[in-house]
């Protein structure tokens, strides 16, 4: 099921993109993933894809807009309404997580992401679960 | 059937394209355990297919003391996903040496993993490699990881080579450079009142 799902990652960082990349070819099969380098134009770019995405995950300290912003215009906007969407984090800093977990995040997954955990996470949130994976 | 030719066939499956059927395959190998284990260090070797990676990852969960020596082989193996499961098993196991070990001489996403399974080992000894890693890298992600390692790993003797960091270029690397140096300026407030 996994494999024939939509995916957008927004991240800037090369070395989380290509591991993103590798886990959803080659562990997931998945064809249909793109990959945001910044958030500039956003919403706009978002809504130029071929379809809503069905996972949006959004790394937080993305720049002009990071994670937190960029979920705001989402949940705003009633065409997202039926995506998931998840932050991907490498940070471990308390008052951060404790954001994360108020902000309307349905979970968030710390980087750099495992092979062995990512498709299973992946599995809960589209089966509506709320994941926290973080360190 | 064998429990070779069982073992075998399941290894098959491990080069489906379909996620489902391979982590069916990986449950049953999984569970079988030692009775496997030579078969899938030999498909791990091979480093063909699905089934290299996939061997790796369920050798990494059996974790007899014959996977742990053969995942530590493969660190600096030429496939990544081999190298990047292996990675996490023996930063799991806590087997620091072979981490360091590995750490110049393996691509970048391994070395990732390796910063952040030395992080968490919390053995002093990764402080002087990862000083190392962090002034010679060109990857933003490991100087940010490295930083991150720093500051919980080291001590006030590490500000120095934190300081410059937080001009970096990268954001990611100024934010956890901030970070680990106000662990560090902590620890030597309290030496100091102490």
């Amino acid at each position: 099921m996994l494999k024939t799902l939509s995916y957008l990652y927004v991240e800037d960082e090369p070395l989380s993109r290509e591991i993103m990349h590798m886990i959803m070819s080659n562990v997931i099969g998945a064809t249909k993933l793109t990959i945001f380098e910044d958030s500039r134009d956003f919403l706009m770019r978002i809504k130029a894809l071929p379809q809503i995405p069905d996972v949006i995950m959004l790394d937080i300290h993305v720049k002009p807009l990071d994670g937190f912003e960029m979920l705001g215009l989402l949940r705003a906007d009633p065409a997202f309404s039926q995506s998931h969407i998840v932050a991907l984090t490498a940070s471990v800093m308390n008052e951060e997580i404790l954001r994360l977990r108020t902000s309307g995040f349905q979970g968030a997954i710390g980087k750099p992401l495992s092979l062995h955990t990512f498709p299973d996470l992946l599995r809960r949130v589209m089966a509506g679960e709320t994941v926290w994976h973080v360190a | 059937m064998t429990v070779d030719t069982d073992v075998l066939i399941l290894i098959n499956q491990l080069d489906d394209n379909d996620i489902d059927v391979r982590q069916a395959a990986k449950r049953v190998l999984i569970n079988i355990g030692e009775p496997a284990t030579e078969q899938l260090i030999e498909a791990m070797y091979a480093l063909r297919g699905k089934r290299c990676w996939e061997a790796a990852s369920i050798l990494s969960q059996i974790g007899t003391p014959a996977a742990r020596q053969a995942l530590s082989k493969m660190l600096v193996s030429p496939n990544i996903m081999v190298s990047q499961i292996a990675a996490s098993a023996v930063a799991r196991w806590g087997m620091t040496d072979t981490l360091l070990a590995a750490l110049p001489e393996t691509h970048g996403m391994v070395q990732l993993k390796i910063v952040d399974g030395l992080e968490k080992i919390a053995d002093p000894r990764a402080v002087a490699p990862l000083r190392v890693l962090l002034h010679t890298t060109e990857s933003p992600a490991l100087r940010s990881a490295s930083i991150q390692a720093l500051g919980v790993l080291g001590g006030p003797e590490l500000i120095p080579d934190i300081e410059p960091y937080v001009d970096d270029a990268d954001h990611h690397v100024r934010k956890r450079a901030n970070a680990a140096l106000e662990r560090l300026h902590s620890l030597l407030n309290l030496s100091d009142t102490a």
